[in-house]
């Protein structure tokens, strides 16, 4: 039986569970979902890239489709606090949001906002919910007959998963006009004793005017050496006229996690959106990220940075669809691969006819330290416009000889050597950081992981 | 003791013979001037004294303050006080001048038994060994020799080696591509550091540079050996007739 059938049919049989324990908001989407699911199905073949999600789907996993309270040591995830960073802390464990009820850690939210669960919320905003939800995720293509639908469509089966299957998740609500200063933090922790999926669902909407940034820390702990953990996140952003979002992503999982992760954003006229996705420890991950830029003089900065060793193994699928004149994106995406990891980068940037002034850059640019680390690198440009600039390049390489050996003469050891010329390949993508103190928190832990000290999974890095 | 004893050094880089037995010995205090045609295996020599990986020795072997060079790791070898100053400095983008020179210091201190330097010691003896060739502030702030001029380069060089005081330092080519007054102010920074216990070994074309730094040996090396040693008499017969004379001896 397929893995597509397979969830179909336990949809259909559980359907009343599912329901029960969600919000009808949500409930309104699935069986649509579940046609999706069916037509398109889930992503298969490797290609180019490393992670087949319906191979990932396959596997038999467990769900809590009953919501089942997870047993969670509150200090596990409790003891986060960040200094500087963020007092609005938020968990999903799992898919399910924890509800922290503490006033030194959740900040007042500004008034006609809403930080917290998507199905408290599509209880209270059944309104604003169906204005968003699943309107990026549960799309019908319109790419037409380009090259670029294949970008286009190809996480689309996944996020129907999501869609038919989800019942709780996070939702960041920021009204028109508001200025959230503070950033908000999302911790996801994935947290099971056999094999299980969780299926989250974020929800970003920053309205007119309004202002967020949003860092969210993707976690899985290892309560048992067999448990093999899948997230199948997905996440929907809008972000309205004017409007600035921050959104960061730190992905710390171990060798039985897997991540199947998809990002589509959506930006109006003259929004600033900076989306940085910081790998620094995966076991089997597929991100897959869609930004469209529908009206004049948006900005978009997407910034993607990957430390993988052992037999890790990362995908980065990027599509920006430029179909309004006048925009801009920056796009710049870094790997260092050790052992035998594997990596890959396919990124399109599809400049639609009418998307005159388009100013769009793509950059991949790879290291691998060992002759068995793998990168594929595919960065593609589809252009329909005639007065645009855009420019794209990959490289994988080596660490530099020679800068090497200049190193070791004047006595830096060669250990201390490569890691000053890892460090400092990295050093664009994580500068480019808008938020101050995660960029230098980064910064320690990318040290940290270079040299091996990264404790996996022990809480939020984050936060140590 | 001598400090450095090359015994018939023969070296290859990708299967091809550079160094046919070149034999050498520096005693603390020397001045060692190495001279000869381009392709003679002059530059060979520096990365085959400072463990360059590109480079292998087939045979012979060389004696370093009693220790056996060749076993040592490059590093190891910077840390018991050799110093190549290279003829074409490496841009390092990302690696500040900061951070490449405090691992360097500290890594050279640790391995002594010395305590690393405080940031404030540190930067003070950056400031200091900086005006000795007139490096610019603005140079050490940035990424190693990225963006330098090739005279900043050079003199960029004769910082690090006023950094770490080497016992001996390998100056290949360091004056080609410097005016006048660059090329005094790296000369001036070589002359500083000598001293009774310290040697150099001064790779060149010109006569300028042997002029300020005044080496008491000169070597020719040609086709991989040497094959003519003198005084600074023999400097001075070179750069008036050129290496023909040399050849015509050697019967070619």
């Amino acid at each position: 039986m397929s893995p597509e059938t397979q969830y179909i049919d336990l949809f259909h049989g559980q359907r009343a569970l599912i329901d029960e324990h969600s919000a009808p908001a949500l409930n309104a989407h699935r069986d649509r979902a579940a046609e999706v699911l069916a037509n398109v199905g889930l992503q298969r073949g490797k290609d180019a890239s490393h992670v087949d999600p319906a191979e990932v789907l396959a596997k038999d996993y467990s769900l809590n489709l009953a919501r089942y309270e997870v047993p969670t040591e509150r200090d596990d995830i409790f003891t986060c606090a960040v200094p500087e960073m963020s007092t609005n802390m938020h968990f999903l464990v799992n898919e399910q949001y924890v509800s922290l009820r503490d006033e030194n850690r959740v900040a007042a939210v500004p008034d006609g906002c809403y930080v917290g669960s998507l199905r408290e919320f599509a209880r209270q905003r059944p309104d604003v919910i169906g204005r968003y939800y699943n309107q990026l995720a549960g799309r019908r293509t319109d790419t037409g007959d380009v090259r670029s639908k294949q970008y286009e469509a190809c996480s689309l089966g996944e996020s129907a998963l999501n869609t038919m299957l989800c019942q709780d998740g996070f939702v960041l609500y920021v009204a028109a006009g508001v200025q959230m200063e503070r950033p908000v933090q999302l911790i996801n922790l994935l947290r099971a004793v056999e094999d299980f999926m969780a299926v989250q669902r974020l929800l970003v909407i920053v309205e007119d005017g309004a202002k967020a940034s949003l860092l969210v820390c993707d976690h899985a702990s290892r309560l048992n050496e067999e448990a093999h953990l899948l997230s199948l996140q997905t996440t929907e952003v809008f972000v309205g006229r004017g409007a600035t979002l921050d959104f960061y992503s730190l992905e710390e999982h171990h060798d039985l996690a897997t991540r199947l992760g998809q990002l589509y954003v959506r930006q109006q006229g003259a929004s600033n959106v900076a989306i940085g996705q910081y790998s620094l420890t995966v076991g089997q991950t597929r991100n897959r990220v869609h930004v469209e830029l529908v009206e004049p003089d948006a900005q978009l900065q997407l910034y993607g940075m990957a430390t993988l060793d052992a037999d890790q193994q990362l995908d980065n699928i990027t599509f920006i669809d430029h179909k309004a004149p006048n925009c801009s994106s920056n796009e710049l995406f870094k790997y260092v691969l050790d052992d035998r990891a594997k990596g890959s980068f396919l990124g399109r940037i599809l400049v639609r006819q009418g998307s005159d002034k388009t100013d769009a850059h793509q950059t991949d640019r790879n290291l691998c330290l060992t002759p068995e680390a793998r990168m594929v690198a595919r960065p593609e440009l589809e252009i329909y416009a005639d007065d645009v600039k855009c420019s794209h390049g990959a490289t994988v390489g080596q660490l530099d000889q020679q800068a090497l050996f200049y190193m070791r003469t004047r006595g830096i050891p060669e250990e201390e050597a490569r890691l000053l010329l890892m460090f400092a390949f990295m050093g664009d993508v994580i500068d480019g950081i808008r938020l101050e103190p995660l960029r230098d928190r980064l910064k320690h832990l990318v040290e940290k992981r270079f040299r091996g000290q990264l404790n996996h999974c022990k809480g939020c890095a984050v936060s140590r | 003791m001598s400090l450095l004893e090359i015994r018939n050094l023969h070296a290859s880089v990708a299967g091809k013979e550079i160094l046919r037995g070149i034999d050498l010995t520096i005693n603390p205090g020397e001045v060692h001037a190495v001279m000869g045609p381009n392709g003679a295996g002059k530059s060979t020599l520096s990365a085959i004294l400072t463990g360059n990986p590109q480079y292998e020795v087939t045979e012979g072997e060389i004696i370093y303050k009693g220790k056996d060079l060749l076993a040592m790791k490059p590093e190891q070898r910077a840390w018991e006080g050799i110093f190549l100053s290279f003829q074409y400095p490496v841009e390092i983008p990302g690696v500040s001048m900061v951070n490449f020179m405090r691992s360097a210091v500290n890594a050279q201190r640790e391995y002594r038994g010395e305590a690393a330097l405080s940031a404030t010691e540190f930067l003070k003896l950056m400031r200091e060994k900086r005006a000795v060739v007139q490096l610019d502030n603005k140079l050490a702030n940035r990424s190693v020799n990225e963006g330098f001029s090739g005279g900043e380069k050079k003199r960029n060089e004769i910082f690090q080696m006023a950094m770490l005081e080497p016992t001996l330092s390998i100056l290949d080519e360091t004056d080609s591509g410097l005016d006048v007054d660059a090329l005094r102010i790296v000369s001036d920074g070589v002359n500083r550091l000598k001293s009774a216990e310290r040697s150099s070994i001064v790779i060149t074309h010109y006569q300028k540079l042997l002029e300020y730094v005044q080496p008491q040996f000169v070597h020719i090396v040609y086709k991989g050996r040497i094959v003519k040693n003198g005084g600074p008499e023999l400097g001075d017969r070179i750069f008036a007739e050129g290496f023909d004379w040399i050849k015509q001896e050697l019967g070619e």
